[in-house]
């Protein structure tokens, strides 16, 4: 199978959010960045799928600043076999403009699945994926746990609130991965080495027009704090008391 | 003056509760732009019923597609309707909420009409001539307000953010073209346990993490949300994370 994933750089989960200069970005000085998390499913889900099907190619294609080499050098790690980064200095805020060129590479590209993170842990978009789908008229899964593929078909199922969809679709689709799909692996010392002589394919992203501007970005109020009633059965008539009288749950 | 679509949704021909605040945004915004409000009902023949309670929150009109496949969710047919309906009305907003199909059909509807998106917001506005939107960004830790340089734009709202309309419209309901061509079907429906609450929807929500010490003990947060009266159980992320509970149950920033 021939398959592309697409993955995001972005900030490590654990980063402290810092606004920046501009007022409508971060502060990415000293910020650690990672893989997109969901992006790791489906890489993991790429490269057993490829090992399944005895044989073909994983690409992981990034769009992003030349940082984003890294990123995609992890996914070579894990077992991908090249990469491609669409360069741009800024990821837009407009996800259609992102999935545009996404979309401008992968369409002649010959791919029997193409993979995406649910969203990413930056902007909480779940946009580009299913974009990306819809330009290229392709079948498309959102947030997947689970995936059979056999013989062009596919069945995935994807959790909603209250239940689960069982989703039918042929190959070539586009499927984005919710966490449970799979383990990612960790990359092996052996997978670390020999990334490093993968090829990576740089060229400018075709971005399209970019409408939707982010005219300011802060941070959000400070949560209420928690409180504790108390412990054991002592504290339950305050806590009922508590319930009914200012949370009025009751 | 501009129009704004409100995309709904029902389960089983009853419609949600974010269709209802999914019209209220709607109507909020339509009266920033000085325009109406038309609501879409999708579902099998017969969910025209449903659609004539959607006057009473704001809907000016209501815009009924119903074809047999639409029963359950139908994300080409959905997106392809949907797309038909905005590109013949001249809107200049698409609503929908971000719920599980709203976060799927969305980006799609945005794709169909090459119309930009902004998803999740916690508000929507219309300022200088284009619609403005605040959304959480960053796990919740950082807020980032956006404007939307396009005639038209798609919207995915929060759930459980905003009011249903107060002032009742006219909500004639009448029908539109269905559009069912498409690549995924929705095979089935496993249904979790019955009477169970969506923890979207839900105006209680009891929820455990990783104090609980192991999955079997989720039982006690189970009774207790039935305590309730039918709160929805919710779980963190840890204990999601961990396989103890399903991943639509997680509450919190992070998801």
């Amino acid at each position: 199978m021939k398959i592309a994933v697409c993955i995001k750089r972005v900030p490590d989960t654990e980063t402290r959010i810092r606004i920046g200069g501009d007022g409508a970005s971060i502060d990415e000085t000293g910020v650690k960045f990672i893989v997109n998390p969901y992006d790791e499913f489906a890489i993991e889900e790429a490269l057993q799928r490829r090992d399944k099907s005895g044989g073909g190619e994983v690409v992981a294609v990034a769009l992003g600043p030349d940082a984003a080499q890294e990123t995609i050098r992890g996914a070579l790690a894990m077992g991908a076999d090249r990469g491609v980064l669409l360069k741009a200095d800024r990821i837009p805020a407009d996800a259609l403009a992102v999935a545009k060129a996404l979309a401008a590479e992968i369409k002649d590209g010959g791919y029997d699945l193409v993979l995406f993170g649910k969203m990413a842990v930056d902007d909480y978009n779940h946009g580009v994926g299913p974009m990306v789908a819809e330009l290229l008229q392709l079948p498309c899964v959102t947030a997947i746990s689970k995936l059979d593929l056999e013989g062009g078909k596919g069945l995935a199922e994807r959790e909603i609130e209250g239940g689960v969809e069982v989703m039918e679709f042929a190959l070539p689709a586009v499927l984005t991965a919710e966490k449970g799909l799979n383990t990612p692996r960790y990359p092996a010392l052996k997978g670390i080495m020999a990334a490093k002589k993968k090829p990576i394919e740089i060229k400018p992203a075709a971005l399209g027009e970019a409408r939707i501007a982010v005219t300011a970005l802060g941070l959000p109020p400070d949560r209420k704090a928690g409180r504790i009633v108390g412990e054991g059965p002592d504290a339950v008539s305050e806590l009922v008391r508590l319930l009914r009288a200012e949370a009025k749950v009751l | 003056m501009a129009n704004v679509l409100a995309v709904t949704e029902q389960r089983d021909g009853v419609l949600r509760k974010t269709s209802f605040e999914v019209v209220g945004a709607a109507r909020a915004l339509a009266d920033a732009m000085g325009g109406t409000v038309d609501a879409l009902v999708l579902g099998a023949p017969g969910v025209d019923a449903a659609g004539a309670q959607l006057g009473a929150v704001g809907a000016d009109r209501v815009l009924v597609a119903e074809d047999a496949s639409f029963g359950k969710y139908a994300p080409c047919g959905y997106a392809g309707t949907a797309a038909a309906v905005a590109k013949a009305g001249g809107y200049g907003a698409v609503l929908v909420a971000a719920t599980a199909a709203g976060r799927d059909l969305a980006p799609r509807i945005a794709a169909r009409l090459d119309a930009p998106l902004a998803t999740d917001v916690t508000a929507v506005g219309f300022a200088g001539g284009k619609v403005t939107a605040t959304r959480p960004v960053y796990a919740g830790r950082a807020v980032q307000q956006l404007r939307i340089d396009a005639p038209l734009a798609v919207v995915s709202v929060r759930p459980n953010t905003f009011a249903p309309g107060s002032a009742a419209r006219a909500g004639a309901v009448s029908k539109v073209a269905a559009v069912t061509a498409a690549r995924v079907v929705v095979r089935e429906v496993k249904a979790a346990e019955q009477g169970k609450l969506d923890v979207a929807e839900a105006s209680v929500v009891v929820s455990g993490g990783r104090g609980l010490k192991g999955p079997e003990h989720f039982a006690l947060i189970e009774n207790l949300a039935k305590a309730f009266g039918g709160a929805a159980v919710g779980a963190s992320r840890a204990v999601v994370d961990a396989g103890w509970r399903p991943h639509a149950e997680q509450v919190g920033g992070r998801r």
